[in-house]
């Protein structure tokens, strides 16, 4: 059955759901999806602020079909390779989960981690509570979803569902990596609950085989209940044919710590949305980005906080480097609603143009409705300060490593706060083989501080 | 090389940009008396209809951001832009109004958003 997706209808959208078995409340809410999403227009720049930078229909294809599940592929290496110990693997390829790696460290401390139908069933009690629940609105909080993302809701595929008990201490990471070998629409779903002061590491990666075109639709839910700590990381390694449609969306409740890493190198088009709602007193959330654009891609990254309990703190830092023609876009936003009294956050965006022709947009937006608050918001976009490379140069170290050791130590402190086992190491080869890759020659520097000085 | 037909010239208000497609290019058209300018209709700072916007002082303001394009020459007096959109040829023939959208007459690359 060939179901493109721009043409979509009810009884298609969740057919795969009737034929998979599934309990009748998830039936029910993939037709309720499925109305919606029959109901609604692709996103569209003229019309929603937040695609007004990314042009939804030339960026994306959803005349393509949902691709069906084949001999699951061999996906490459996963970033738990390179922890020693390793983690809890859960490989999603083709839009089916086709294997759990445990980990007896996890396994002991009751860590679920399984296909995410098997547990609409299985621990029906958390996924009914919880699968949607972000992305549908009536809460106050803001999420009144777009296509994109009821299209999800009612035709997911390959879903994962992770559990961390209450009060379970997890320090091997969890990890949650999407592999994609065939072309089409993939759909990939996950829903993670953190329990009660628990800690955890949770990590979504994404690769793609090499020449694939694929549109990827992704939406991630992550609760992270009282007093619970997690480490986050999303890392999007797809090749040049691949365009993703990313909700991460975080529920972050009282006196939750969350840290997060977006780490964005692959891809045509990358639009990530790591989104975080802060629901109880004492929240705290320092989503980080980084991203690195080469010829061709272009990337939408749209970090949202939504302060809606009082005393909770955010601050948001998303740092790039761009060259070729290349495009980047960061919408950040922070909502303060009315009742977030002692809220404290800050926005912070950066960007460096390596070379002529890329382009960086950023808007680090504040939207407050209450008074009693600290906010800052900055953005800045630069090139190499050539007061750096006279510095370096001037001990000894030629041009192409001293912009080499510049690129990379723009980096360092993100990676070194972020602190993720395996994906710090693999960020950082990236980094270098990226500037490796790059034309060092055609690297402009600004000279605008040394001309000031002499 | 061709002039197509883009509209009646009675169909265009006076000093009021109006959106048309010409061999599927988007147009923004602006007549002023009986003379008409024609500049590519997305703004070169971002993907935004020009014609949305307003003619002040022989430009086309692009109601977006406010960057105002020079109809004669294409290029945008004000940020946020910085690069000008194309501007195209026009003749009124028997109150037809045709553009040759082929070769932009100052050479300026057509947007890519």
């Amino acid at each position: 059955m060939t179901t493109i997706l721009s043409d979509l209808d009810e009884g298609g959208l969740v057919a795969r759901g009737e034929a998979g078995g599934e309990p009748s409340w998830l039936l029910d809410r993939r037709r309720a999806a499925a109305r919606r999403f029959v109901g609604q227009a692709w996103p569209d720049s003229h019309v929603d602020e937040f695609w007004r930078s990314t042009p939804f229909d030339v960026r994306f294809d959803v005349g393509r079909a949902i691709a069906e599940a084949t001999a699951a592929a061999e996906a490459p290496a996963s970033v738990l390779d390179r922890v020693e110990g390793g983690g809890v693997l859960v490989r999603v390829v083709d839009g089916a989960l086709v294997d759990v790696t445990a980990h007896p460290d996890a396994t002991a401390a009751g860590v679920v981690a399984m296909d995410l139908g098997r547990a609409a069933v299985e621990h029906a009690d958390l996924v009914e509570a919880h699968l949607g629940r972000l992305t549908t609105s009536g809460d106050g909080t803001g999420s009144d979803e777009d296509r994109t993302v009821s299209l999800s809701d009612a035709a997911w595929t390959g879903g994962v569902f992770i559990h961390v008990p209450d009060e379970a201490a997890v320090d091997v990471p969890l990890s949650v990596h999407v592999h994609v070998a065939t072309p089409g629409a993939h759909l990939p779903r996950i829903l993670a609950v953190i329990g009660r002061h628990a800690r955890a590491t949770l990590y979504l990666e994404h690769t793609s085989a090499p020449g694939v075109d694929a549109l990827v639709d992704e939406v991630a839910e992550i609760v992270v209940l009282d007093g619970a700590t997690l480490r986050l990381a999303s890392v999007q390694d797809w090749g040049d044919g691949v365009q993703h449609l990313g909700l991460q969306k975080a529920e972050v409740h009282r006196d939750a710590t969350v840290r997060s890493l977006a780490f964005t190198a692959g891809g045509a088009t990358v639009r990530l949305r790591p989104e975080f709602d802060l629901v109880g007193p004492g929240a705290e959330v320092r989503p980080l980005g980084i991203y690195l654009a080469s010829d061709g891609q272009w990337f939408d990254l749209q970090p949202f906080v939504r302060h809606i309990a009082p005393r909770a703190s955010s601050d948001v830092l998303f740092k790039g480097a761009l060259q070729g023609r290349s495009r980047t876009v960061f919408r950040g936003n922070v909502f303060v609603g009315r009742d977030a009294v002692g809220t404290a956050t800050d926005e912070n965006n950066r960007s460096l143009i390596l070379t002529e022709g890329a382009r960086a947009d950023a808007t680090p937006f504040l939207e407050i409705e209450c008074n009693d608050i600290t906010a800052g918001h900055g953005s800045a976009t630069g090139q190499i300060d050539a007061r750096h490379l006279y510095y370096l140069r001037s001990r000894g170290i030629d041009r192409d490593t001293a912009l080499r050791l510049i690129v990379r130590g723009y980096f360092t402190d993100v990676l070194e706060e972020a602190g993720l086992p395996g994906v710090t190491e693999h960020a950082l080869d990236v980094i270098e083989r990226r500037i490796a890759d790059a034309d060092l020659s055609a690297i402009q520097v600004n000279d605008l501080g040394l001309r000031e000085e002499s | 090389m061709a002039f197509a037909p883009a509209t009646a010239l009675a169909d265009l208000p006076d000093a009021a940009p109006v959106r048309v497609e010409v061999d599927g290019v988007p147009v923004c058209l602006v007549r002023t008396g009986d003379a008409v300018r024609a500049v590519h209709d997305v703004c070169s700072h971002q993907r935004w209809s020009l014609a949305d916007g307003e003619i002040v002082d022989g430009a086309v303001e692009c109601s977006l951001h406010g960057s105002t394009f020079d109809l004669d020459t294409g290029r945008p007096r004000t940020l946020p832009a910085v690069t000008p959109v194309p501007t195209y040829a026009v003749r009124v023939t028997d109150g037809r109004v045709e553009v040759d959208v082929a070769g932009p007459t100052n050479g300026a690359a057509v947007p890519a958003h």
